[in-house]
């Protein structure tokens, strides 16, 4: 590996951790809700926040280029705080946290279905507050699916491409991580130091999969012992 | 002494119960889905009823008055028909649960003790 891929997969782990990081507060208190209420909003609500997986990553690219233009209401807002985000790292973090956040809610909101909702509800009687119920109760209880969730919007977010490029560009040394190092290097005919950053890919990809796997397993296997 | 005047909507009907109950032991009988948990329940706060719950003259519940104790404030002990552990807790800290934090450790003794189990 040469001092540029190592930089390259810096860049890489370090958008991927940040935005993993900010997603996992929202993608918590979202899975939460899903997870309480009922009915057409619900089901909506849903909806809205799969979006990312089964849209064209190019075409949420666009969406949030559209919010993020200094005249798109987004980008108005933070433009009058002096803030630019289009073609900077932190684009990359948010294109990767939009494209990984229903990967992290989904297995949230599962697990949160899963807690007996008795359970918080005795902590109440035995003196808790609802925040010390969820604390103490509910959040320990689905804390492997929450984990799971993680490691797969981690994964995710370490090979976002098609928003990442429409939003941050494919600067090398600013903007340009793993999977668009790679598609620049293959467009250019570097075919061999492209397979490099593949099977970087691919070895880091593998380790946070099996990762979300084992967690998985794990928690399979509580359950059976419990049940 | 609780005395109640409660309603709370079922799925299959409206539970209303009044009722003064002096006695240290009071038994609830009645056929599987008459409301006997959702009372117990709503006593405890944990279901969202209406209408006046008092505990030896302390008001738990006065929809009239718009007084609403939560739960952890009303100090009743609720346990469930079936074992209702935290799974995610040893014996130990299931015991201690309900105890406040900062209590010292010898409490877990003492609330075997108090317990007898």
């Amino acid at each position: 590996m040469t001092s540029e891929d190592f930089s390259i997969l810096l860049l890489t782990v370090e958008v991927a951790t940040v935005a993993t990081l900010l997603i996992l507060p929202i993608g918590v208190a979202a899975g939460w809700l899903l997870s309480r209420g009922g009915g057409p909003l619900r089901t909506f609500a849903e909806t809205v926040v799969s979006l990312p997986l089964v849209l064209p990553p190019t075409a949420v690219g666009i969406l949030l280029l559209e919010a993020l233009r200094k005249r798109g209401t987004i980008g108005g807002f933070l433009d009058s705080y002096g803030i630019e985000l289009l073609f900077t790292r932190r684009a990359v973090v948010l294109a990767t946290a939009v494209m990984a956040f229903p990967l992290l809610v989904r297995p949230a909101r599962a697990a949160f279905e899963e807690v007996d909702r008795r359970l918080p509800a005795i902590a109440r009687s035995l003196g808790c507050g609802p925040f010390e119920a969820f604390r103490r109760v509910t959040l320990p209880l689905a804390g492997r699916g929450i984990l799971t969730g993680t490691l797969l919007a981690f994964s995710r977010a370490l090979g976002e491409f098609g928003a990442t490029i429409i939003v941050a560009g494919n600067i090398p040394g600013r903007t340009q991580t793993l999977a668009l190092a790679i598609f620049q290097r293959h467009h250019i005919g570097q075919d061999a130091s492209a397979m490099r950053l593949v099977w970087v890919t691919v070895v880091l990809a593998f380790g946070a999969v099996l990762a979300s796997e084992i967690v998985s397993r794990k928690r399979s296997r509580v359950e059976g012992a419990v049940g | 002494m609780i005395e109640l005047d409660l309603s709370l909507p079922l799925a299959a009907f409206p539970l209303q119960v009044s009722a003064k109950l002096d006695s240290d032991s009071v038994a609830v009988l009645g056929p599987s889905g008459s409301g006997k948990t959702s009372l117990l329940e709503s006593i405890a706060g944990l279901r969202a009823a209406r209408g006046r719950i008092l505990l030896d003259g302390n008001r738990l519940l006065d929809s009239a008055r718009g007084v609403r104790l939560p739960p952890e404030r009303r100090r009743i002990g609720y346990v469930p028909q079936d074992a209702c552990l935290f799974p995610h807790l040893d014996v130990r800290r299931n015991v201690r649960f309900g105890m406040r934090t900062g209590s010292r450790e010898g409490t877990f003794d003492e609330a075997v003790a108090i317990l007898d189990i």
